[in-house]
């Protein structure tokens, strides 16, 4: 009988580069910019570290595809180190690996690091063929510009689904993503600085109908790193470490039941819910809605973040809206989600989201947000949410972290 | 009796008005006749134009019996490759079948026809698909430009249920020079239009409709419909009246409506006629391209049979307004626009895959469950159906000639390859059979693409692999026709 993750493991020190458009940095840059602040965080030793878990999405345009080149940056010789790869839900996934390496006994101690150069292709835009090339190479998939496509399927089906309007439909994600470019200008280490009105959000040019720009989360550079330990050992580093309550991913087999034969509706995601049930259960959390704190969650697009509040039980199927103008979500409101500006204003490098979410999530509990202005008071419980590739055949991972044992 | 059972004809949904172009390249001193042009979409060229008349030609017909595929165009996209065989490929007919390209110019498409009836009254085949299409691209600014259009005609021809029953051919062959087109160009050259026409067609033209009649020993009185290739309306008018023919009596030279499709011209006025044919009527047409073929066809009591084919009138009904010369050059290609920073971010083009692959990707093949009946695509060797997830139960079922409903969409504006007009138009289609694809939509605007929309399938070019000379069709989505 699988026991599940939770209190075994404890995030001992963060660390999180700049993120931003870093013209003048390399995946190194930024890799030993987060990877000397979590190991200041943590105090430890670099010779002590046991394991390596590297997460890397668009390796062909820095790194490489194997643990190698990342090893040798850190000078971490001769310590087993794993890349690994699961579309935006890499950076998660490296944690739950290092997580279950501490767990199992295997070692006392283990690094995760995540990180993406995104912005040396000449593009705006994710690069394509990177990742996301189709199983059928060029010869049938439609021609998208990647992600604003697939995920504009989604909003157009949940306006037809729930009879929102144009006007009102865009309204509500403009409301998403004005409170997250909010975050994101009270956050000095946000990609995106700047509060945008509604209006604007509104007028924006379409990218993907009805998708806007300001729908449309950055196309970011950036790393961050995590120090993990069994939580046994964790206050021999700190007295405040921050617990691992659940580590679930859920990679879709039911998709292609969604995309290929025709039940899906088009308005939730299934592997959200799927991997959010069964986090819960794993972190004994029996109401999401009053007790998950805050949460980092994946909002790649302002819809997405729409039907993830759904899918994670935040709110009721079919009522975000209610929730969305109520100002649940804002930065002081009943449940704040993305306090760091999230995928739209903090952004989006592939490989090192999933751990900048646990940098955000740490150091909120930890009660040492870079301004007081975005400090949040009374978090205990807080949750980190990725989906990758399209809604309908997609890999999503969530982490539960928590102040206290129990 | 030998000769046509089935035809339609294909126009695109783009209609330029010359005085759009003129509007445009008036600083040139080019002033276009009136009237407007059919122009190829964005992703359209001879093959995939070729594909859709012979899809709509298809309805209702069992695909089965097809022996032979010919294939005319003077706009091929490949000289090494077989048109033919990439066309009859995707439109599903048989593999064990006899296909040939005609090419060279404006007779392709009626020496290809009359080659197919050949066959068929020599006992080789029983019945033969022939498609035209073409979709010529001249230099920006040339006065042809607007004259040019696009279009396809489809005929199968057989022994049983002809409704039109070819009674005589009558062909020259002379090298007169008024367009050319070396195969290391991209654009067609034209010599001076009046010398073409004083020299060309007012000569060249009667010479050979003479010569039918003196061969069949008929007058002009004794044709019920007539049709020949001219380049302009006022022109085809003035020599068909020094033809002595019946106004009455003659046919649309599409020249005001859709431009002069050269290898498919002459069959899409033959479709034209045999829309209106009764039951006896003879009907007369003539090619153009360095000589002139004549086709004199007797419409049989089986005309009436065939009236709800997709022909000419539908073809025109369905159009859409390009406002602009810009949008032309770009999507024609005839000025090679800048499209956006992704252009040329594409897969690599591998051919051992797309033939391994090539049910699916060629012939759009689904699945259908022998287990649970749920039909899947793409398909996969584990069932979709999570109450199911049978392995290896799986039947082909071809999905390419099914219907369906748009169940959501976008109009993507950020596309990344090959698009040379924005927004793609892509979204999942709820087939009316069952089963759901995603899938790229195409011919409609993107403030009509609705949720519920009916759509029917046909073959685009999806996008053009330039460094490896490839040219990747795809199944789409498109409206349904009513």
């Amino acid at each position: 009988m699988a026991q599940g993750i939770k209190d075994k493991v404890a995030v001992i020190g963060v660390g999180c580069s700049k993120f931003g458009e870093r013209w003048d940095c390399s995946a190194e840059d930024l890799l030993i910019e987060a990877y000397k602040e979590a190991i200041t965080d943590a105090g430890v030793d670099p010779n002590d570290i046991e394991g390596g878990f590297a997460g890397t999405a668009f390796p062909t345009v820095h790194l490489g595809k194997a643990a190698t080149p990342i090893a040798q940056i850190l000078r971490l010789d001769y310590v087993p180190f794993s890349r690994n790869e699961n579309y935006c839900g890499t950076g998660a996934d490296a944690f739950r690996f290092a997580s279950y390496a501490v767990a199992s006994g295997a070692i006392d101690l283990a690094l995760v690091v995540g990180v993406e150069k995104l912005k040396d292709v000449g593009t705006p835009g994710l690069p394509v063929g990177g990742v996301d090339t189709p199983p059928k190479g060029n010869f049938l998939a439609p021609l998208l510009s990647g992600g604003p496509g697939v995920f504009a399927l989604l909003a157009t089906a949940y306006f037809a689904k729930y009879n929102i309007d144009y006007t009102a439909g865009k309204e509500m994600l403009a409301r998403i993503s004005a409170k997250s470019h909010y975050n994101g200008s009270l956050n000095p280490r946000a990609h995106m600085r700047r509060a945008v009105t509604i209006e604007t959000i509104i007028s924006a040019p379409i990218i993907a109908w009805p998708l806007g720009l300001f729908d449309c989360c950055g196309v970011t550079d950036g790393a961050a790193c995590a120090v993990l330990c069994r939580s046994e050992d964790a206050k021999k580093y700190r007295d405040d470490p921050i617990y691992v309550k659940a580590l679930q991913i859920s990679c879709t087999s039911g998709a292609p039941e969604e995309w290929a034969a025709g039940s899906w509706d088009g308005t939730y995601i299934e592997t959200t819910r799927q991997a959010a049930a069964r986090a819960y259960k794993e972190a004994g959390v029996k109401n999401p809605r009053e007790e998950i704190s805050f949460a980092e969650i994946h909002d790649c697009f302002s819809i997405t973040e729409a039907i993830i509040m759904e899918d994670l039980g935040f709110s009721a199927q079919g009522h975000v809206k209610d929730d969305v103008f109520d100002g649940r979500f804002h930065h002081d409101g009943a449940q704040p989600m993305n306090i760091s500006g999230g995928l739209k204003s903090f952004g989006h490098p592939i490989g090192a989201t999933g751990i900048r979410m646990v940098y955000e999530l740490v150091t909120q509990m930890q009660g040492r947000a870079e301004t007081p202005a975005r400090q949040l008071r009374n978090v205990k419980l807080g949750l980190t949410h990725n989906l990758g590739d399209a809604p309908s055949r997609s890999v999503v991972a969530i982490t539960i972290l928590g102040k206290e044992l129990g | 009796m030998v000769g046509i059972t089935s035809y339609s004809a294909y126009i695109p949904w783009y209609r330029m008005s010359r005085a759009k172009f003129g509007e445009a390249t008036q600083f040139l001193m080019v002033f276009p006749p009136p009237g407007e042009r059919a122009v190829q979409n964005q992703n359209e060229d001879s093959i995939t134009m070729g594909a859709a008349a012979a899809i709509y030609c298809l309805d209702g017909e069992d695909r089965s019996k097809i022996e032979g595929f010919y294939f005319a165009t003077s706009t091929p996209v490949y000289l090494v490759r077989q048109q033919a065989s990439i066309i009859s490929n995707a439109i599903d007919l048989k593999d064990d079948i006899r296909v040939a390209d005609f090419a060279s110019g404006g007779k392709a498409g009626t020496t290809a026809l009359m080659n197919a009836i050949d066959a068929v009254k020599a006992g080789s085949l029983n019945n033969v698909m022939v498609s035209a299409a073409d979709c010529r691209v001249i230099k920006p600014g040339n006065p042809q430009e607007s004259v040019f259009g696009a279009g396809a005609a489809a005929f199968i021809v057989g022994k049983d249920d002809v409704v039109a029953e070819l009674e005589a051919t009558y062909s020259t062959s002379i090298d007169f020079v008024d367009r050319w087109r070396a195969v290391y160009e991209p654009f067609d050259h034209a010599w001076e239009d009046r010398w073409i026409r004083d020299e060309g067609y007012e000569k060249l033209i009667p010479q050979a409709v003479n010569g039918m009649l003196k061969q069949q020993n008929l007058s002009i009185n004794d044709i019920d419909k007539i049709a020949f290739c001219y380049p302009n309306t006022r022109g085809y008018n003035k020599l068909a009246k020094k033809l002595e023919i019946d106004p009455a009596k003659l046919q649309d030279c599409l020249m005001d409506n859709v431009g002069d499709t050269c290898a498919a011209h002459s069959l899409m006025m033959l479709i034209g006629a045999l829309e209106e044919a009764k039951a006896g009527d003879r009907i007369l047409i003539a090619s153009w391209g360095q000589g002139v073929d004549v086709l004199l066809f007797r419409a049989t009591d089986k005309i009436g049979k065939i009236k709800d084919k997709w022909g000419i009138k539908k073809n025109l009904a369905r159009r859409k307004d390009l406002d602009s010369w810009e949008k032309f050059a770009s999507i024609t290609g005839a000025v090679n626009f800048y499209k956006s920073p992704r252009e040329g971010e594409y897969a690599f083009t591998s051919y051992s895959l797309a033939w391994r692959e090539r049910k699916e990707v060629t012939k759009l093949y689904g699945h259908k469950c022998r287990k649970c009946g749920t039909i899947q695509f793409p398909p996969r060797h584990i069932c979709v159906n999570p109450e199911c997830k049978a392995i290896d139960q799986m039947e082909d079922i071809r999905l390419s000639d099914k219907k369906g409903k748009v169940f959501s969409l976008t109009n993507d504006y950020m596309v990344s390859a090959g698009v040379a007009m924005p927004p793609a138009s892509s979204g999942y289609v709820n087939l009316d059979s069952g089963g759901r694809i995603f899938i790229q939509m195409c011919d409609v605007d993107p403030a009509e693409l609705t949720i519920g929309m009916p759509v029917e399938m046909t073959v685009r070019r999806k996008l053009v692999d330039a460094p490896r000379g490839v040219s990747i069709y795809q199944w789409v989505a498109v409206p349904a026709r009513e």
